[in-house]
């Protein structure tokens, strides 16, 4: 070993040593970066070569000393697959819990609460009617209460509308998709493939000192899938492909196709397409609901949908509705009934100006046009709210021709009654139970529902930090694993020196021999 | 000395040479696990190597007894062949033969001791100065909650914007 070759030797380790100590620096200075996956030097032998023989004619091949062969990163693509898919399904769930939740908050206070709450007063009303029907200030205060009734429906249903809206828009403005958390999430997912594929074409055109990059992709594969589920491939260039909906999205450096949100219908308010960029695009799935079960997207569509399982927004929309329906119905049925034997009568003035009773004919609610009364539109009818002596109390029997064959005073109450056993009657349409039976059952199925959601969040969210936790331990940043993996270099190296003294020993005897 | 001896030096001499192609191969080997760091498999030959160096110590520990030399005074093989050389031209030429195959050993093993203890030098300074560096950045980093991301934050205590009420 000449002193020429040996320096080379102590030249290029120390070179190395300096490298190694970058990326160890390096790593310690990430150590809380998210995302970040430690990096490791590999070492190899540099070849070296002497052109010259041994007295023996053997040539001698010469270790040039050490180099660095890669910068390896513990890059575990399956822990990370494995993330991203628990992620997806813990948004998706956490996004149905917070729909759920408001929801729950909004049936809490407007349902059970002051819905309730009017329907009893509304019950009480007509109770207190029925002992002095003819009684000016109890009539007001009936219409007064069935006008309770009438806004505590229009509240849930304005309250449900602002929650649809903050999710999929409002479909009387089509444009307001865009602003939605559905439209918001949208762009989200388009920025984020943009950025993989920019990040895709970098690493092309970077062959060398990928880690960096590759840490940033898997930072925006982690956020995506908070947003969408979806398939990552990897190339053998080291880009990716992703799959949403089983469509390329993604391929390597170039974003091959985008999603777009437009107005859907009632029963499914939002549609999300994958479509390409060509002119005129070239639609590839025409609404992804179906085909994605992750990320916050599948979670706020499944939410306002009424065709996704379990509780959805849209479900509690259309039982409020079928209750507003159910109870504003029946009650005008009441007030303006006539089935040929009997009617309901109303307070009118005969010819003197005297009180007596007329054939009711108003509805205590407004029917709309098209007969459907809902939540949104159920409003107490003004013609009555300004004259209470239009509320059907009595009932009296018709004859053939279908006039009233008994004059009952105008204090009787036979038609009230009815209205007062509307409390305690069952509803086919509602599933065979009393409209407050419904409603509280509504309220109760939500809170459960919700309960059973808040648990699988729970359990998924173990999941998804089990998931981290075990890909962190084998790629993150660890100054305990550092320092025990150094204690142990260095212990190693301690024996190695001590046996390179002693075995230096016996090449002294050797050398003795030899002469 | 006699031609016994002489034949019986030769038979020592030959294992010593096996033994020390086996030291070579060793070190080679040696050199390949420090240079990929795997320090357990550093151990494990390690004992192989000082299984080795015994095994020559007591065969150098015979051939001084059977060459009768005064003690710390070894024979040389230059010395030996000139006593071959009196009783026996072929056995003299195998003893030559066996010396340039040390020479070579001696230039083969030592330039493996060198990188070996270059290696072992770039690792120590490596994992001292690697040492320093933890111990430095554990003061500042705190508790560290092995998912990569710190649990507990500084920047509140030490800033020094008061809030107002």
């Amino acid at each position: 070993m000449s002193i020429l070759g040996g320096m080379n030797i102590a030249k290029t380790a120390l070179n190395v040593n300096q490298f190694a100590l970058n990326v160890v620096s390096n790593n310690i200075a990430n150590m809380n970066t998210e995302g970040y996956l430690k990096q490791r030097v590999e070492l190899a032998e540099l070849q070296g070569y002497t052109p010259y023989s041994t007295f023996t004619g053997l040539k001698i091949y010469r270790g040039g000393g050490v180099g660095i062969s890669d910068i390896s990163q513990y890059n575990n693509q399956i822990g990370l697959d494995n993330i991203n898919g628990q992620n997806s399904t813990l948004s998706s769930l956490s996004s149905e819990l917070e729909g759920l939740n408001g929801l729950a908050d909004i049936l809490n206070e407007l349902g059970d609460g002051a819905l309730s709450a009017a329907l009893t007063d509304f019950y009480a009303a007509a109770q207190y009617l029925t002992q002095n029907p003819s009684d000016s200030v109890l009539r007001i205060n009936y219409v007064n209460a069935a006008e309770t009734v009438a806004e505590a429906f229009n509240k849930i249903s304005s309250a449900l509308d602002d929650t649809r809206s903050d999710l999929v828009g409002n479909l009387d403005y089509p444009d307001s998709i865009n602003h939605s958390q559905a439209g918001l999430l949208v762009t989200e997912i388009n920025d984020t493939l943009k950025q993989i594929a920019a990040v895709n074409d970098t690493i092309l055109r970077s062959p060398n000192g990928t880690n960096e990059l590759i840490n940033q992709r898997n930072q925006l594969l982690q956020d995506l899938s908070s947003l969408v589920d979806f398939d990552v491939k990897t190339n053998s260039n080291g880009t990716i492909n992703i799959q949403i909906a089983g469509v390329d999205v993604v391929k390597g450096s170039e974003q091959a196709c985008q999603l777009t949100i437009s107005a859907g219908d009632d029963a499914n308010p939002a549609k999300v397409a994958i479509q390409t960029f060509d002119d005129p695009p070239k639609v590839k799935v025409a609404d992804i609901r179906e085909h994605i079960d992750g990320g916050q997207l599948s979670g706020v569509l499944n939410a306002a949908s009424s065709t996704a399982e379990g509780i959805t927004f849209q479900k509690v929309y259309d039982q409020i509705n079928l209750l507003a329906k159910t109870f504003a119905k029946s009650v005008n049925d009441i007030q303006m009934h006539n089935d040929g034997n009997t009617a309901a009568m109303a307070i009118g003035l005969d010819a003197n100006g005297n009180e007596i009773l007329i054939p009711s004919t108003e509805p205590l609610f407004v029917i709309p046009a098209d007969g459907n009364i809902n939540a949104a539109n159920i409003k107490i009818n003004q013609t009555i709210y300004d004259n209470p002596n239009l509320v059907a109390a009595a009932r009296v029997e018709l004859d053939a021709a279908g006039n009233p064959v008994d004059n009952k005073a105008i204090g009787d109450s036979d038609n009230l009654k009815e209205i007062l056993n509307l409390q305690d009657k069952n509803f086919g349409e509602l599933g065979g139970v009393t409209i407050a039976t419904a409603l509280n059952n509504l309220v109760t199925k939500v809170g459960l529902e919700a309960n059973d959601l808040k648990a699988r969040v729970d359990a998924q969210t173990s999941i998804v930090d089990q998931a981290t936790t075990n890909y962190a331990a084998i790629g993150g940043v660890n100054l305990d694993e550092e320092l025990i993996d150094m204690i142990k270099y260095q212990r190693a190296y301690e024996a190695a020196s001590r046996v390179v003294t002693a075995c230096n020993e016996m090449l002294q005897v050797l050398v003795t021999l030899g002469q | 000395m006699d031609l016994g001896k002489l034949r019986g030096l030769k038979k020592l001499i030959d294992e010593e040479v096996q033994l020390y192609s086996k030291l070579k191969s060793l070190f080679q080997e040696k050199r390949k696990i420090l240079i990929s760091n795997k320090v357990d498999d550093l151990l494990i030959v390690d004992e192989k190597i000082l299984n080795i160096v015994d095994s020559i110590k007591s065969s150098v520990n015979l051939r001084e007894r059977i060459s009768e030399q005064p003690e710390n005074k070894q024979l040389t093989l230059s010395q030996i062949i000139a006593e071959a050389e009196k009783y026996d031209k072929d056995l003299a030429h195998e003893f030559s033969l066996a010396q340039q195959e040390v020479h070579t050993l001696i230039k083969e093993i030592a330039h493996e001791e060198m990188v070996i203890k270059e290696l072992l030098r770039h690792g120590m300074n490596l994992v001292n100065k690697t040492l320093n560096m933890i111990s430095n950045a554990a003061a500042i980093a705190g508790e560290y909650n092995s998912a990569g991301k710190n649990t507990h934050s500084e920047i509140d205590r030490i800033s020094s914007v008061i809030e107002e009420v």
